[in-house]
C-alpha cells in the first residue's frame, strides 16, 4: 500500500476539520450570523421588563440594528490585524502568531461576534496559540501587558476556543511549505540567480503573512498559498520551476502528458488562488470597526440601547433645535452600510 | 584413621573431605586450572564460597578462586591442561589461512602457535613465553577482535542453517505423517463412503460414479499435501541459499530506516523531490553557532522536513474534494 505526502495531509484535522469549499464557507458563515441574530433578540426579548429602557426597546425594535456578515468579516479581520500587532509585542514567532489569528478566524466560523465580542476572543486566542506553539507565556504576566484585561477575563474564553476548535490544534501555514519550494527551487533550477530567489522568497513571506487575512487558509493547501505566494513575487520563475518539475516543455522530449495535466492543474489552483489574494485581503480601517464595535456593544447588551435612545429623546425635548440632526446621522449609517 | 598418601590419591575419592564416589554418587569433582587439583563440588563450595582461598593440597599454596573452578573432561590431567592452554594461545593467536598472503607465512604462524603452546605445556620458559603472548595480545587487539567477530559470525550462520534444517524436517515430517494417515484413511473411509452414499442414493444412481466421487475427494486432498511438500521443500532451498550466502543479514542492513508502519511500507516509494546540497545564508550562519548545534540542532532534519511540508497537501484539491465528501455524506 502506497501512503502520499497528499493522503497523510487528508488525514489531518485541518483537512477534515478545516478545510471548506467557497459554498461551505460562505454557509457557515450565514448560519453563525443568523444565530447571532436569534441570540441577539433573545436577550431583547429577556429584557428586565421594570427598567424603563426596556420599553423604549421594545418600541424601537426596527431600528435596532444588526450586524450584517460583511461587518462581521470585517471586525474580525480587523482584530485580526490587531492580534498580530499583539504578537509582535510579545515576540511571538510567525508560527505561534499565525495560529492565534487562524484560531480568531475559525472560532467566528461557528460564532457571531454578536455572540462574543472579538476583542476579547483575540487575546483568548493569543494567549492559547502561544502556548500550543510552545512559546508560553504565564497569564499574569500576558494580562499584565494588555491594559484593561484580567487573567481571569481571558481564560474564562479559553475552553469556548477550544471546543469551537473542536479540539484540533494543530495549524499548518504556508511558511514552511514556502521554505521548501525555496529549497526545491534551488536544487531544480541550479543556475537561478540566489539573490533573486532569496528577494522573492521574502516577499513570498510577506504575502504568505498577509494571506492569513483571507480566506485562503481555508480553500487551500498550505504549499497552494506558498507556491502562489511566490508566484505573484515572480510568475515567471514559479512556472518555469513548475514546468521542470512536472518536465513539461522541454526540447529534448516529448512532454509527458501526465506532467502536463499536472502542471495546468496547479497553475489553475495557483491563479485561482491568487486572485483572492489580491482582491479579497481585508484590513478595515479603525473607524469602520469602531462604528461595527458600537453596534455590537448594543447587541450584547440590548438595554444600551435603549438608554441610548433615553438619552437622545431626553437630548431632543432639552434642545429642540437638534431635531433635525438626529435623524439625519441615522440616515447617514444607514446608508453606508 | 588411615593417612592418605596426598602424592597417590585414589581416583573416586575427594581428598579434602574423603568422600568416596562409591559411597555417594552423585559426588562430581571439579578441578582449577591454576593447578589442577581434583576437589569435590560440595567442597569447592564450602572453602571458597567466602572468597579465593589457598589450595588444600599440601604443598601447593596456589590462591583459587570459585568463579574458574570447572568439571574435568579428559581423565588425564596433562591432556586437560594442554586442551586448556591451546584454548587460551587461540584466543590470542586466532588468525585463519585467508589472512595470509602465502601458504608458507601460514605455516610459519602455525608453527610459532604451537611451538608456544608446546612451551607453556611442558612449563619450559614459561615467563618469557607468557609475556610474548601478552605482548601480541596488546600489539594486535583490533585485529583479534575482528577475527573473533568473524568467527561469531560464522558460528551464528551455522546455528541459522540449523535451526533451518530443523524446521524444515519437523514440518516434512508432519506433512508425511499426514500423507501417510490420509492414504489410511483413503482405504477404510472409501469402502464405509460408498456404502453409506449407496444406501441414501437413490436407484438411478450409478453405483460407480459413486464410488469414483469418493475417491477423487480423497485423492484430492493428498494432492494437496504433496503440493505443500513441495512448496516446503522450495522455500527451504531457498532460505538456505540465502542464509549462506550471507544476504539476510546484508538485507537488513539495507533496510531504509522507516519508522514503524502496520502495514509494512505503506510509505511514499520515492519523495517527490531530489535531496541535494541547499544555501541558506542566515540559517548557516546560524548553524555555524555551536550553541545551536549543541542542542541536536541538524540544519538537514530541518531542510526535509521543510521539503516534505511542501508537497504535503499541494495536489488536494479542497474544492472538488471536499465537494466529493460532502455528495457522499448526503
Amino acid at each position: 500500500m502506497v501512503v502520499s505526502n497528499d493522503d497523510l495531509f487528508r488525514r489531518s484535522t485541518q483537512f477534515r476539520f478545516w478545510s471548506f469549499t467557497r459554498l461551505q464557507l460562505e454557509e457557515l458563515r450565514v448560519v453563525a450570523n443568523k444565530k447571532g441574530i436569534e441570540k441577539t433578540e433573545e436577550r431583547i426579548n429577556q429584557l428586565d421588563d421594570s427598567l424603563p429602557e426596556t420599553k423604549i426597546v421594545k418600541d424601537h425594535r426596527d431600528q435596532f440594528q444588526y450586524v450584517h456578515l460583511d461587518e462581521e468579516k470585517k471586525l474580525v479581520s480587523y482584530y485580526a490585524r490587531r492580534c498580530k500587532e499583539l504578537a509582535s509585542f510579545f515576540h511571538l514567532s510567525a508560527q505561534s502568531r499565525s495560529t492565534a489569528i487562524m484560531y480568531l478566524y475559525k472560532f467566528y466560523l461557528y460564532h457571531s461576534v454578536m455572540e462574543y465580542h472579538p476583542g476579547n476572543i483575540m487575546l483568548t486566542c493569543l494567549f492559547l496559540a502561544a502556548k500550543v506553539e510552545n512559546q508560553f507565556i504565564g497569564i499574569n504576566s500576558f494580562s499584565k501587558n494588555i491594559p484593561k484585561t484580567t487573567p481571569e477575563g481571558i481564560l474564562k474564553n479559553e475552553y469556548l476556543i477550544l471546543e469551537t476548535m473542536k479540539f484540533s490544534l494543530q495549524c499548518h501555514h504556508p511558511f514552511q511549505p514556502l521554505y521548501g519550494f525555496f529549497l526545491d527551487i534551488q536544487q531544480m533550477l541550479p543556475k537561478l540567480d540566489f539573490n533573486r530567489l532569496g528577494k522573492n522568497y521574502d516577499g513570498a513571506r510577506e504575502l504568505v503573512n498577509d494571506s492569513l487575512f483571507s480566506d485562503l487558509p481555508f480553500l487551500y493547501t498550505p504549499p497552494q498559498i506558498a507556491l502562489t505566494c511566490l508566484w505573484v513575487c515572480d510568475d515567471v520563475l514559479v512556472e518555469k520551476y513548475l514546468s521542470k518539475k512536472f518536465k513539461v516543455n522541454r526540447k529534448d522530449e516529448p512532454d509527458d502528458e501526465q506532467g502536463l495535466q499536472h502542471y495546468n492543474k496547479i497553475l489553475v489552483i495557483i491563479r485561482q488562488c491568487a486572485d483572492i489574494l489580491r482582491k479579497e485581503v481585508q484590513d478595515p480601517s479603525q473607524d469602520e470597526s469602531k462604528t461595527i464595535s458600537a453596534k455590537i456593544k448594543l447587541c450584547l447588551e440590548p438595554a444600551r440601547f435603549g438608554k441610548k435612545i433615553l438619552k437622545q429623546t431626553t437630548e431632543q425635548l432639552k434642545r429642540p433645535a437638534s431635531i433635525d440632526e438626529s435623524p439625519d446621522t441615522k440616515r447617514v449609517k444607514v446608508e453606508s452600510e | 584413621m588411615v593417612e592418605l598418601n596426598w602424592n597417590n590419591i585414589p581416583k573416586d575419592l575427594c581428598p579434602v573431605c574423603k568422600t568416596d564416589k562409591y559411597l555417594s554418587p552423585s559426588l562430581q569433582f571439579k578441578i582449577n586450572p591454576e593447578c589442577y587439583h581434583k576437589i569435590c563440588d560440595s567442597c569447592v563450595d564450602r572453602i571458597f564460597s567466602l572468597g579465593p582461598s589457598p589450595c588444600p593440597y599440601p604443598n601447593c599454596g596456589k590462591i583459587l578462586r570459585k568463579n574458574r573452578f570447572k568439571t574435568q573432561i579428559f581423565d588425564d590431567i596433562e591432556v586437560e591442561r594442554e586442551c586448556d592452554v591451546r584454548k587460551r594461545v587461540m584466543a590470542v593467536y586466532n588468525k585463519t589461512e585467508d589472512d595470509f598472503a602465502t601458504l608458507d607465512e601460514y605455516n610459519a604462524y602455525l608453527e610459532q602457535v604451537e611451538d608456544y603452546v608446546y612451551k607453556l605445556v611442558n612449563r619450559i620458559d614459561v615467563e618469557q613465553t607468557e609475556q610474548k603472548l601478552k605482548d601480541y595480545q596488546i600489539e594486535h587487539k583490533h585485529d583479534i577482535e575482528m577475527s573473533n567477530n568473524q568467527r561469531d559470525q560464522e558460528h551464528a550462520k551455522f546455528v541459522k542453517l540449523q535451526n533451518l534444517e530443523k524446521r524444515y524436517r519437523t514440518e516434512k515430517n508432519k506433512i508425511n505423517r499426514e500423507i501417510f494417515k490420509e492414504e489410511q484413511n483413503l482405504k477404510n473411509l472409501s469402502k464405509t463412503e460408498v456404502i453409506n452414499q449407496l444406501q441414501t442414493a437413490s436407484g438411478e444412481k450409478d453405483a460407480d460414479k459413486i464410488i469414483a466421487n469418493v475417491r477423487d475427494s480423497m485423492v484430492s486432498k493428498t494432492d494437496i499435501y504433496k503440493q505443500q511438500l513441495e512448496e516446503l521443500e522450495k522455500n527451504y532451498q531457498e532460505e538456505r541459499e540465502i542464509i549462506i550466502s550471507g544476504k539476510d543479514e546484508i538485507k537488513e542492513e539495507e533496510k531504509p530506516k522507516m519508522p514503524f508502519t502496520p502495514f509494512n511500507g505503506d510509505r511514499m516509494p520515492t519523495p517527490p523531490y531530489e535531496y541535494g546540497d541547499y544555501k541558506d545564508p542566515f540559517l548557516s550562519k546560524m548553524v555555524d553557532d555551536i550553541q545551536y548545534r549543541a542542542g541536536g540542532y541538524k540544519l538537514d532534519v530541518y531542510f526535509q522536513k521543510s521539503l516534505d511540508d511542501a508537497f504535503t497537501g499541494l495536489d488536494c484539491i479542497i474544492e472538488e474534494e471536499k465537494d466529493v465528501a460532502d455528495q457522499i455524506m448526503v
